[in-house]
Parts: C-alpha cells; structure tokens; sequence
C-alpha cells in the first residue's frame, strides 16, 4: 500500500513538474534523462538475464532511423511511425537475437560490440539515398496531435515533448514492473544467476533470454523514435558506441540490483551533475570520472542502493567496509 | 517396466571416454546408489542423462521416450529433477525465493495471465508459496527461510539445492552427493529425508561418497570405475564385492609392493 502511494505521489510530481520548471533547457535535460532512463532500462532488463549488452545504442539507433524514414520517406504520422519503430526493432533483434543471443557471455558482449560499429559504418556509408550518409536525415517532422473538434496541437515546446517521454517512460516503467514482479521475472533471476540450475528446473534459458532482449530492444527502439522526432535530425554518431558505454555507466551510478528506479535515478544524476560540473570548466571530464569512481568504490550498491541500504540502517556498515578494503588495498 | 533406461551409454572427451557402453536400469520406487572412485564418470552420467552434455552414442528411455537427445529444460519438463555437486544455487536470493523459483514447471495459468495479473493466477502464486512452505518444513529448513543463500553453511546449501528440486515436482530426482559438507548427525537426517522423500513417490539416484549414508539408504548399488559398470547389487554383494574393493583401493599387489618400497 505504501508503495502503491509512493508510486502515485511520484507520479504526480512527474507530471507537475513543468509548472515548477520553466526554463526550457532544464526540461530538455529531463527529456534526455526520460530517454537515458529508457535505454539503461533496457541494459538492465538484458542484465538480468545475463546478458551484457554493449550495443544498447544499436536498436536505439535502429528504432530512431526506421521512424525517421517512415516518416520523412513514406509520410507516416509519427503516431504510426512511434509504435512501428518498436516493432521493426524489435523484429530485427529477433532475428539477430537468434544467432547471438544463443552463446550468451563473453561472445554476447563482443558481438553487440561489434553490431554498435557495423550499424554506424551502415548508416554512415551505404545507401546514402536513403540514409542520408554521414549527414544524417533532417526535416524530420514533429509529432502533430490531432484531436477531434480541437484543431491540431503540433509539439513545439518542450513541455509537450516532456509529456510525450514521460508517457513513454510510464508506459516502460509499467511493462518491465510488472515483468519483473511475475514469474517471467523470477526466471529471469535466476538465469542471471545460474543458468546451469534454470535449466534444470525447466526453464528454457535460450527463449528467455531472447524474450528479455526483444523486449528491452523494443522500447530502446520507441525511445529511439521518440529521439528522431525530439531532435528533428539524426546523424550516424549519435548511436556509436560510446553511448552504449556511457547507458552501462549509467546504471551502475544508479545500482544495478534496481532495474527501474535505478536506470531512471542514475541517467538523472549523469545528465544533471556535468551542469553542475561546469564550473570546473576544462577539469569537468575529471570531476565526472571521479564521482563515477567514487560511486563504484563507495557505494557498490548504485546511489539507489544506497539510500536503500541506508533506510536499513546498513549503510555504515557497508561503508565501513569498503573503506577498510580501500585502505588496505592503498597499503 | 523401468523408469529409466539405459542402453550402451558413450560419452567421450576428446579420447577421454568418460563413459563407455553403460546400460543399467532404475526401477520406480527405488534409491538406486551410484558409487565409484573419482573420475569414474558419476557426474558426467548425471549431466548426460539430464541433457547438459549430448551422449557419442547409446540411448537413455525415460518412462519409455527416448530423451537421450533432449536439452535440459526439456528433460526438466519430463520430471527429472536434480542437484548439483558444487552447491548451485541462486546466491543472492533468500532460501524462499530459492525454492519459490523451482515451481516454474507447475504453473498452470499461462503467460499472458501471469503478466496482466489475473486473479487466478494470483491464487495460484499464492497456492505456490504454500507449497515451497511446506517443501522448506518437510527438508526442516523453514527457519531459514530469509536468510541469503549465499549464507547458509555448506550443508544446508545442499539441503537447500535438494529443496529446489523436489520443487520441480520429479518423478525422477538425481541427487548428486547431497551429503558433502554435513556432520554425522545431518547426514543422518538426510538419509531419512531421502528416504521419505523416496515414500512420497520419487524414484531416486544418489552420488554419495560416503559409504555408510549409502549403504543404509539404497535398495541397490551401481558401482562404476572409469565410465564402466563394475558391478551391481543390493548393498551386502557391494561391500563383499572383489572388484570393487580393488577399484577402491587398488589391487592387493599393489598395496603390497608400495608398502614393501
């Protein structure tokens, strides 16, 4: 019960939040936080099932340049465009997710690597009819909202985008709950796990696995059709692998043991402390790769894990502990 | 019929032949033993038969079907279930989850249902949770049951990884050396679980190497040495057994002129 409020309370907040804030870059940058968090949600749910992703950007990429095209090529609303990104994402990494998906571990790892540099040669360099080459495709229209007897409502300011992510993100939010707290979910715990016993209790680790990744790539690929029609132009880079680095990143600021709260706490705290680092000016790279540091020696549980731990009252004891190793380790 | 037959096992590593030609049968209702030196193969046999490793050659029936060629899962869905001999467990789970997670065959509500929350397969989550209760008392280890499987002594590791098994609801269970890690007196209450466990339907293999549990517990004995059945019987043949004790203990020859050097 106290959950379900805290969930209302935050969401309401959520939803309130541009009437507190009206400078538009601080709500671009919750914007980029909304699709941060998607994505790491998406590289957390692969996680767990044990899987780690290095090419979170690929069907972010992927999903950005389908709706891109159906849009800017075939006239598709971006009503229509939105949910077929997802889908054709998501088939594609079916299809990929057949050959890769199977061997799991390290060769996983390399192979989304290896995808993240394929997918930006592939965009970058062939079909540049259609790709649009190294400059990437522009003009990509902004979500118009039709409503009956209204008019229509296009999305010009940053409040309605904000409204559009958040709605994304609920919908995410959502859909990886409410795995994660059914059986689906418990199978996917202990293939992350021991995949040895999983399957000797009857769970097909090969399916599973290929169901955590199509679904976290299917909404890596609405976030990424979200991103087309935020940033009205799209150029290969955005989706190098660096990114897929940097969403990694993210979810360990966050706490990996907290797939939701996690990914959207830690995408919040990487977007938001390089403005506060700013003043730091050249020395801002350094400021951040300390606090990243300090995150992963400190708190091992993610800063999630952390103000989790510290409501038990464990907090001091596990700090104690790693400093106790940190200084053992200097000695 | 038996439940589980065996007919001309290979499994081979490279030119290691981990088993070779083995044919046995396990009969419903019985504690069939497998004891032999180390290296003898008893693992590898368990990991064939429950489909980890794919055998060279030979057929493994159960309950009739052939499943020499099923991948684990779908052995699992046959009901046969298993341990491990190095504690595999889920370690950063609590012992209730641990069990909880081995029901993953006996849900009957499917996919969907479970996913939007139907209220029957709430009920039957909940019937669930029950019912891994009552698999936590009957293996005495509900006391335990919040406690981080990462944190159990040895012993109740293994209590814990035979507890997720029967979960799965086998008809068949391949316990593979459930009593390393346990005191004489835990091991004394393990064999009377086994036993029970036995009772309550399920035909059992064991791997146990120590000799007094097994010799107590099993209705018959398969001894094996170098991925070959040396020879088979109920407990008192075993133990008089000439060839078993020299695969044990080497041939009296041998004894003989090490002690002599």
């Amino acid at each position: 019960m106290r959950k379900k409020i805290g969930f209302l309370a935050g969401g309401l907040f959520l939803v309130g939040i541009p009437m507190l804030i009206k400078n538009p870059y601080h709500l671009h940058l919750l914007i980029v936080i909304g699709i941060y968090g998607i994505l790491t949600m998406g590289f957390l749910m692969q996680l767990r099932v044990g899987l780690i992703s290095m090419g979170v950007a690929v069907f972010w990429g992927i999903g950005a340049y389908t709706s891109a095209l159906l849009t800017t090529r075939l006239g598709f609303s971006f009503w229509l465009a939105c949910p077929l990104a997802g889908v054709v994402t998501a088939l594609i990494a079916f299809s990929i997710g057949i050959i890769i998906v199977r061997s799991g571990g390290i060769s996983f790892l390399i192979m989304t690597l290896a995808l993240n540099f394929i997918l930006v040669q592939v965009l970058g360099t062939t079909y540049v009819g259609l790709f649009g080459g190294w400059g990437g495709i522009t003009g990509i229209p902004r979500p118009v909202l039709l409503i009956p007897f209204f008019g229509s409502l296009e999305f010009l300011s940053k409040t309605s985008y904000y409204y559009l992510i958040l709605l994304l993100l609920f919908l995410t939010v959502i859909v990886f709950y409410t795995i994660y707290h059914s059986r689906i979910g418990r199978a996917f715990d202990t293939i992350g796990e021991t995949p040895t016993l999983s399957a000797s209790i009857g769970i097909d680790v090969f399916r599973y696995r290929l169901m955590a990744f199509v679904v976290a790539t299917f909404f890596s690929g609405l976030a990424g059709s979200f991103y087309a029609h935020y940033q009205c132009f799209l150029v290969p880079e955005a989706f190098d692998f660096w990114k897929s680095i940097y969403l990694q990143i993210y979810s360990i600021l966050g706490g990996v043991s907290y797939p939701i709260l996690g990914s959207i706490v830690g995408s919040a705290i990487a977007v938001i402390a390089p403005e506060f680092l700013r003043i730091a000016g050249m020395m801002e790279p350094i400021f951040y790769g300390i606090l990243i540091l300090v995150v992963a020696i400190f708190l091992p549980g993610g800063i999630v894990g952390f103000l989790h731990f510290s409501r038990q009252g464990r907090m001091y004891s596990q700090l104690g502990k790693r400093m106790k190793a940190l200084f053992i380790s200097f000695k | 019929m038996a439940l589980l037959e065996v007919r001309n096992l290979s499994k081979n590593f490279g030119g290691l032949a981990a088993i070779s030609y083995l044919s046995f049968d396990v009969f419903e209702g019985e504690i069939l033993g497998l004891i032999g030196p180390n290296g003898a193969g008893k693992t590898t046999l368990f990991n064939v038969i429950t489909g980890f490793f794919t055998p060279n050659q030979g057929k493994i029936f159960f309950e009739g079907k052939d499943i020499s060629h099923f991948k684990p899962h779908q052995v699992a869905q046959r009901r046969v279930g298993r341990t491990f001999q190095l504690s595999t467990l889920c370690m950063r789970s609590t012992v209730f989850e641990n069990v909880f997670a081995g029901f993953h065959l006996n849900y009957k509500t499917n996919f969907l249902k479970a996913f939007l929350r139907f209220p029957s397969a709430c009920k039957e989550e909940e019937a669930l949770r029950e019912r891994a209760m009552e698999i936590l008392d009957f293996m005495g280890i509900a006391y335990l049951r919040d406690e981080l499987a990462r944190n159990l002594p040895h012993g109740h590791q293994r209590t814990l990884g035979v507890c997720i098994a029967l979960a799965t609801h086998p008809k068949l269970l391949l316990l593979d050396e459930p009593m390393t890690g346990m005191n004489p007196e835990e091991t004394e209450i393990m064999v009377g679980l086994v036993k029970k466990i036995r009772d309550s339907g399920v035909t059992i293999v064991i791997v146990e190497h120590d000799m007094r549990a097994v010799m107590k517990l099993c209705d018959r004995i398969m001894v094996l040495s170098f991925g070959q059945k040396i020879a088979e019987g109920i407990p008192r043949e075993i133990r008089e057994n000439q060839e078993v004790i020299e695969a044990y203990l080497g041939k009296e020859e041998m004894v003989f002129r090490v002690s002599r050097s």
